[in-house]
This record gives C-alpha cells, structure tokens and sequence, in this order.
C-alpha cells in the first residue's frame, strides 16, 4: 500500500464524515419539514449556513496563523494559514454558490449587490489573492510574511461579513440562530447543527491531509535547496583543484620565472 | 419536494466540491510522499493508511 498523508486520526475522521453525510443527506431532503414562507427553500439551510461557518473558521486559521508568523516566524502557524487559505477559497465558493441559488428561490435573483454578498464575494477575493500570493513568490521567507500581511486583513473583512445583515438594510435576512434564540425547532434544529459538525470534521479533514501536504513540500523545498548547495559547492571544488593542476604544470615548464600561485579556494566558491 | 432541481443542484455541487478538493489533496501527498526521504515523513507509516 502507497504511504499517504493519511493516519489513524485522519481515518477515523473519514468515516464519521462519510457516515453523517449519508445520515444528514436525508434528513435535510426529506425528513425535516418545509417552511411556512420559504417552502422547501429553506432546505439549503443545512449547506449554506455550514459552508459560512467554516469559511468563518479558515478566515480565523489565516488570521492566526498569518500572527503567528508575523510574531514568532513559526513555520507550523505559517503552513496551518496556507492549509487554510487553500481550504476556505472552496468553503467560501461554496457559500456563494449555495446562497446564489438558494436566493433564486426566495428573492427571486441569483445575485444582489447586498452588503453580506458583496462583502463575502470580497472575503473570497481575498483568500484566493492569499493563494495566489503564496504560489507567486518562491522566496519561503517572503512568501510567508507577504502573505500573512494579507492574512491580517482576513480577519476584519469576516467581522463586516458576520455583522453585515445588522449593520446595514440589505436583501439577506438575518442570522437564523443568534443570542436571543433560534427561529427553527425540533427536527429543523438538530439537523443544522449535525451538519454543522458534519462540516467541521470535514474541514478538519481537510485542513490536516492539506496541512501534512505543505509539511511534505517543504521538506522537498528545503531538500531541494541542501542538494543544490552541495552540488555548487563540489563544483567549487573541482574548479580549484583544476586550477592548482594548472598552476604545477606552469611551474614545472617555466622553473626560473615562475609565476607566485594563489593556492587558496576562491572566495563564494561555495 | 418543490424546486428539486435547484437544492439537489446546489448539494451536488457543494459535496462533489468538497470531494474532489479531498481526492486532489490526497493525490497530491500521495505524490509527494513518495519523494520525500522515509525519515522525513514523521506521521507517515505504509500500514497505517487511508
């Protein structure tokens, strides 16, 4: 069996999300009921507001992670932030996806320059900007601090994302469960927040598979590098032995005038 | 169910997202596994796999 990413803990994880998908799927299609006003609508209740979450939670990671370097220049922190860069462009894909059609259904257009959809097509715009800043340069120092700078400013965008729907009018409706209670019960309740968690092992997933993928290039990053090192510097090497060959053969044809030789190794030989 | 079409859309295309970002992510470790020295691979064990 090839070697994998993969252990014990990354299984076990598979299996739970496979499971509780093949659980959620049904009751999110069928078994809850539909909405007064919405209808069957609401059904993308159970992906859309999942999707945010860990979009939220990939945001947070970015913002932690981009600190962390910024503070310590902590490599762990610095692949944790590219892990969930790279992982949150998809979540907040899938928000904007989800929510277009689930718009379709209820206002009746896919898509409104309202302040939570502007300000979350923005968010996307950013984290892919963080994964395209990190492949742009090949520079591992660089690359890290340029892109937690960008990472800082993650975090403030997701707080205008979060507050959006109260801190301006707009098309989007409010956060279905908040501090004063939820507007879904019973049935309706349990299965957004199984697929909540759902999502979030999924996310877990993801990010540890993904993060264990930035440790592995870097370790080729790093060993690529020492090769190089190594081969310029028997290069260096034989260079000077060359030279010092060079030198002996000149002194033997010309033993009265011989010219002084440098015998030492060239100065950035390696 | 009213407007099957849309929802089972917009779950097809959020699970078969997520799984092909999965499916890429494994293949890529499993390529770069492969290249990186065994003593590099610290959590890594051939018997202990997905």
């Amino acid at each position: 069996m090839d070697s994998t990413t993969g252990s014990k803990a990354t299984r076990l994880m598979g299996i739970f999300v496979l499971l509780g998908t093949a659980l959620a799927l049904p009751m999110a299609l069928a078994w809850t009921g539909r909405d007064v006003t919405q209808g069957d609508a609401v059904r993308f209740i159970y992906l859309h507001v999942p999707a945010a979450w860990t979009m939220y939670l990939s945001v947070f990671a970015v913002f932690i992670g981009s600190v962390m370097w910024l503070r310590r220049r902590s490599v762990f922190w610095d692949m944790v932030a590219e892990a969930a860069s790279e992982i949150g462009v998809v979540f907040a894909l899938l928000v904007l996806v989800t929510g277009a059609l689930w718009g379709n259904l209820t206002w009746g257009t896919y898509w409104e320059w309202d302040a939570r959809m502007t300000s979350t097509a923005v968010l996307t715009i950013l984290l892919a900007g963080h994964v395209a800043l990190r492949q742009a340069t090949p520079d591992v120092d660089g690359r890290a601090t340029r892109s937690a700078w960008l990472g800082l400013a993650l975090l403030p965008n997701a707080i205008i994302v979060h507050y959006a729907v109260d801190w301006w009018r707009g098309l989007h409706q409010e956060a279905t469960i908040g501090p004063t209670g939820a507007e879904i019960q019973d049935l309706q309740l349990f299965t957004w927040m199984f697929s909540a968690v759902i999502m979030t092992t999924a996310w877990a997933w993801l990010m540890t598979h993904r993060f264990r993928v930035g440790f592995l290039a870097r370790q080729l990053d790093v060993g690529g590098v020492s090769t190089a090192l190594a081969e310029r510097r028997a290069e260096a090497d034989r260079t000077w032995v060359d030279q010092v060959d060079r030198a002996d053969d000149l002194d033997a044809a010309t033993p009265v005038q011989a010219t002084p030789v440098h015998r030492s190794a060239p100065e950035g030989g390696a | 169910m009213e407007h099957a079409a849309q929802i089972l859309t917009g779950y097809g295309i959020a699970l078969g997202g997520l799984a092909l970002l999965g499916a890429r992510i494994v293949q890529r470790g499993r390529s770069l596994t492969k290249q990186v020295p065994e003593g590099q691979r610290r959590w890594m064990d051939v018997d202990d796999d997905d």
